[in-house]
């Protein structure tokens, strides 16, 4: 009989011993989820403080390019070009300048030849394919002409002359931009890959409208920055998964979407995503950041858990020594 | 590392040359093989010599076989891609050709690149804002086919804002100082290139002009500065640079025909404070305080 309780003792002891082995572990894991959630949280504040610096910045230079254009009766591409130079410097993650003006379709013929007269002899308005092609542009009432690229390389050439309605994505963004008069952005697709367009209208006059009608009556062009993605990134650390969007409708339009760095483990599939959305605003233009990154085994921390679980097995162990001994006494 | 040939029309030593070769170079190095002929024709002035030098590069392209060839100016587009590699397998990338391209028939499928402007309607705009009342002006050149074209884009930009317009072209060093003269009686010069005046020589240049200077001068020609009281210069590397940046295109792959012709966009200003003073001219405050001291 004696024997017999001995032997329930027994089983019940290590029952009990591996309970608390699996205690520990799950006490474990969830000390390595609840870390992983800090880190994510820090990348979260890191990567809003980032990008809205970053896009504060781009605001800025338009203002600067908008400001420059408003105070000046004439402006020079030639000094167009020494200051888009310099904003080009000054952020390595513009990688063109683009300036857009209204042309009216009774002004279309002029327009084309000037530029054909000053030296760019296959000149004129044309329009973008879905598929990324460009064709001569059919009569349209009116036109928002690319006419000046900063820098201008031989890729971004051929865009010169584009008209920019001719693309709904530019056109919602545009339309947006001049009416708001604040900046407003668009997939940079076909201008450019991996990369969005940050847009900012400019008015005739001095000064800008103050009344959306009248901005949209007034308008004169466009300014644009061709914002390349993986500079626009550079230095964010963990290279979680990214996804730029902003509203210039009641859609929201993926400015671009980045995927994560590094591939995850099988482990992946037993652990929850992170994921996070952060909104940047400027003026009254909303962006909002998706934030994406998959835990794996690389967020597990095994030494820790040998740790704890010999602690608590450790005191578990303790425990029934004393049980036992006093049983026995 | 594949292999480009450029075609120069002038010579090394002409400053404008030596800037598209400049920016050619900085362009290209490590990226392909780069090897130069000077076809020379600022100083081989007849017809049979200019086309013999286009067929020396002719010769030099079937032997050597570049996977590019660079050109720089109009005589290079004139004697060689014109009469022999029109819509040939071959790509050509111009760069220097003055004004416009149309004489030539480009682009080609096989040939793009960048024409040579200058600012002479702001030249222009600059140097009546500096004379008030101007009427009349003098263009003086070399007497070559560049200036005579160039000459033709300055008449319009003059007669185009009410001026009457003249030209002298020179040959010699003698006959230039003579223009220059001469042009003591227009209300302001406007100096073209010396490029084809055989014995020039810019300090005996400087040296007759001097007495002589009572009249606004301007250029375009940052190498004429030291004859000229204002400046608003074309920048040569400009045209090296998007040459050789289209050469690597089209090395990658890219088609020349999709690759559009553009015109350059810099220029840079300059004053000659010494010949302003000679003159005794009084510059407006700002031009002073923006434009490079030319020394």
């Amino acid at each position: 009989m004696g024997a017999i309780r001995i032997g329930r003792r027994r089983t019940v002891a290590v029952l009990l011993g591996l309970l608390v082995v699996v205690l520990a572990i799950g006490v474990a894991i969830r000390n390595d989820l609840r870390l992983a959630g800090t880190a994510f949280h820090e990348l979260d504040d890191e990567i809003e403080t980032t990008l809205t610096r970053r896009l504060d910045n781009l605001n800025a230079s338009l203002r600067s390019l908008s400001g420059m254009h408003h105070a000046m009766t004439r402006l020079s591409q030639q000094e167009l070009s020494a200051f888009g130079q310099e904003i080009g410097r000054s952020h390595p993650y513009v990688r063109a300048i683009l300036q857009l003006r209204l042309v009216d379709a009774a002004e279309r013929s002029a327009y084309e030849s000037a530029f054909q007269e000053a030296g760019f002899p296959t000149f004129a308005i044309t329009a973008s394919h879905e598929s990324g092609g460009l064709v001569p542009s059919p009569a349209r009432p009116g036109y928002m002409a690319l006419g000046f690229i900063e820098p201008l390389d031989p890729g971004l050439a051929r865009f010169l002359g584009l008209d920019f309605y001719s693309r709904s994505s530019f056109g919602d963004a545009i339309d947006q931009a001049v009416r708001s008069g604040e900046v407003a952005a668009a997939p940079a697709t076909p201008i450019g890959k991996d990369a969005f367009l940050l847009f900012k209208a400019v008015y005739k006059g001095f000064f800008v409208p103050t009344t959306e009608s009248e901005r949209s009556a007034q308008v004169h062009g466009v300014y644009g920055l061709l914002v390349d993605v993986p500079a626009f990134l550079a230095d964010i650390s963990d290279s979680p998964g990214l996804r730029l969007s902003t509203w210039n409708s009641d859609q929201a339009v993926t400015l671009f979407a980045h995927p994560e760095a590094t591939q995850p483990d099988w482990v992946a599939r037993l652990l929850p995503d992170q994921h996070a959305d952060v909104d940047i605003s400027l003026a009254s233009t909303r962006f909002r950041v998706s934030i994406d990154r998959t835990l794996d085994s690389r967020a597990l921390r095994p030494a820790q858990w040998i740790t704890l679980t010999t602690t608590f097995v450790g005191l578990y162990l303790a425990g029934v020594l004393v049980v036992f001994t006093r049983l026995r006494a | 590392m594949p292999k480009c040939l450029f075609v120069s029309s002038y010579h090394q030593g002409y400053a404008w040359s030596d800037g598209v070769e400049r920016g050619l170079r900085q362009t290209l190095q490590g990226k392909c093989e780069l090897r130069q002929f000077d076809m020379d024709t600022k100083r081989k002035k007849s017809m049979g010599e200019q086309k013999a030098a286009a067929l020396e590069a002719k010769a030099l392209i079937e032997s050597w076989r570049p996977d590019v060839v660079i050109t720089a100016d109009d005589n290079a587009a004139k004697h060689l891609i014109q009469p022999y590699y029109r819509d040939a397998a071959l790509p050509f990338v111009f760069c220097g050709i003055n004004w416009t391209v149309k004489e030539y028939g480009f682009p080609y499928k096989n040939v793009t690149g960048m024409i040579e402007v200058a600012p002479v309607k702001a030249m222009i705009e600059e140097a009546r804002g500096l004379v008030p009342g101007a009427r009349k002006v003098l263009y003086i050149g070399a007497d070559t086919s560049t200036e005579i074209k160039n000459a033709a884009r300055i008449r319009k930009a003059a007669e185009d804002q009410g001026l009457v317009y003249e030209e002298k072209l020179a040959r010699t060093l003698e006959s230039w100082v003579a223009a220059y003269r001469a042009g003591q009686e227009y209300d302001f010069i406007v100096i073209g290139s010396n490029a084809g005046i055989d014995d020039w020589d810019t300090q005996h240049a400087v040296d007759a002009i001097t007495p002589l200077t009572r009249r606004l001068t301007v250029t375009s020609h940052e190498w004429m500065m030291p004859v000229s009281m204002l400046g608003m210069t074309k920048v040569p590397e400009e045209q090296g640079e998007w040459a050789g940046s289209v050469a690597l295109q089209i090395l990658d792959g890219v088609a020349p025909q999709s690759i559009p012709v553009i015109a350059n966009r810099k220029w840079d200003l300059y004053l000659n404070p010494a010949l302003i003073d000679t003159a005794a001219l009084t510059l407006p405050p700002q031009l002073h305080s923006k434009g490079k001291v030319y020394q």
